[in-house]
């Protein structure tokens, strides 16, 4: 089972991860906007997926990319690459990386939450696996697009499976937008 | 005669006896006043009431001061007393506590022992769990080994795509040829339009091929990435528990060093 102030809480854990991790980039223009359906497939795009498990769950987290100019000079300055646009070879690497520390950062604040968590390594799939979300049966879904300006946008997809009969209980006061969380290293 | 007789003995009796009795009486007021004589002679001698109170403040003095020595020498004598109970009881106690020291020193090697052996047996568990890590990696080689054949297997089925999409355009080029030759390319028309329906069939069939290696492509790596993130989060755990083995290790090795001391 899933209360509601759960999906709440993972929409601020994966939206502070997102401004924390996305660099050169003011905090605050960092925005989702909760869609109701994944967008149809683009004419090209890296889908990337990437799991968050617990004792009682898993969230397998899915970030679509277009493969265009904008993604590419986005991620250019991201890695502080010295060409305007990471080449289309490296783009991959750079997506992998970068879902690594987003998803990284959330499961740091999941991890204080549900106390023990663990996560994946991120792994590309063709774009047309998306339309199979509803195979892992996910109790819920939560699509959003991830807007920054006009610097980068992409979609992002939360598919959030408890284990048979559990609930995910995440206290959404413990995880503030605003607060600054004593940050610990660690290897995820 | 005779009554004169008694008359006058009676009279010397009684003279007689009064004069006993006045003798007495004499003889005891004689007493009494000679005791008062002396009573008065004696309250003579008597000092006045100011020497008296003076007499009466240094005997109170006199009774103080023997009253504060006779404490004195009680607290004094309890004091050595108490002082030779405390010392008895401080020997004794010390005593006890030595050999309660003993015993429990005898105790802590033994748990110290205990426990020793107890945190070896865990340190190897744990170290045998931690092998855990090795699975994981297998399993994820073993994950990139479905998928590189996943992916064969959608380049195959592109292959056999694109050879229907071409038998499809030769059916039609056929089935042009077939016309253009009129009455005698009916029959190859038919076999024309037969391949192109066939091909057709494949061509849905080599999609919903495709649809299903997706499919696979996205239940195999979400599968493998739980197993995976479920890995990593038991070897935290684990790594956690060894850490907290480690502290115990350090805490027994303090218990010994300060049980030898």
């Amino acid at each position: 089972m899933i209360p509601p102030h759960t999906l709440d809480t993972l929409e601020q854990i994966f939206l502070r991860a997102l401004r924390e991790t996305s660099a050169g980039i003011d905090a605050a223009q960092i925005t989702l906007e909760r869609q109701t359906a994944p967008a149809p497939l683009a004419q090209a795009s890296h889908l990337l997926a990437l799991t968050l498990s617990g004792y009682d769950f898993r969230i397998v987290v899915l970030f679509d990319f277009a493969v265009d100019e904008t993604t590419r000079a986005f991620f250019a300055r991201q890695f502080r690459r010295r060409e305007s646009l990471i080449a289309d070879e490296a783009l991959p690497d750079a997506l992998s990386e970068y879902v690594n520390m987003v998803c990284g950062t959330a499961n740091r604040w999941l991890a204080s939450e549900t106390r023990a968590t663990g996560m994946s390594t991120p792994f590309i799939l063709q774009a047309e696996c998306k339309r199979h979300i509803e195979r892992i049966a996910p109790e819920q879904s939560l699509v959003y697009r991830v807007k920054a300006r006009d610097l980068i946008e992409f979609e992002l997809v939360l598919c959030i499976c408890p284990t048979q009969g559990a609930t995910l209980d995440l206290a959404p006061a413990s995880v503030q937008i605003e607060e600054a969380v004593g940050g610990e290293l660690e290897l995820f | 005669m005779m009554n004169l007789a008694l008359l006058a003995a009676g009279i010397v009796l009684g003279a007689a006896l009064a004069a006993l009795r006045f003798s007495v009486i004499a003889r005891r007021l004689k007493s009494a006043l000679g005791e008062q004589t002396r009573l008065a002679a004696s309250l003579a001698e008597r000092p006045s009431a100011d020497e008296l109170a003076r007499r009466l403040e240094e005997a109170r003095a006199e009774l103080a001061d023997a009253h504060a020595t006779a404490l004195a020498a009680q607290a004094s004598a309890h004091e050595q007393a108490l002082q030779a109970a405390l010392d008895e009881a401080r020997i004794e106690g010390e005593l006890h506590a030595d050999e309660r020291e003993h015993d429990g020193r005898a105790r802590l090697r033994d748990l110290c022992g205990e426990l020793g052996r107890t945190h070896a047996q865990v340190m190897s568990d744990i170290e045998s769990l931690l092998g855990i890590v090795m699975i994981v990696e297998r399993w994820h080689d073993e994950l990139q080994a479905v998928l590189a054949n996943n992916g064969e297997l959608k380049s195959q089925n592109s292959e056999f795509a694109r050879i229907v999409k071409n038998v499809v355009i030769l059916s039609l080029n056929a089935s042009i040829e077939a016309a253009r030759a009129g009455e005698h390319g009916r029959g190859f028309a038919v076999v024309a339009d037969g391949v192109r329906d066939l091909a057709e069939t494949a061509s849905k069939w080599a999609i919903d091929y495709k649809h299903n290696l997706d499919k696979n492509d996205f239940i195999t790596t979400t599968t493998f990435q739980d197993i995976q993130a479920s890995g990593n989060m038991i070897r935290t755990a684990i790594l956690t528990l060894k850490s907290t083995s480690e502290r115990i290790g350090r805490t027994l090795t303090t218990a010994r060093a300060v049980h030898s001391e």
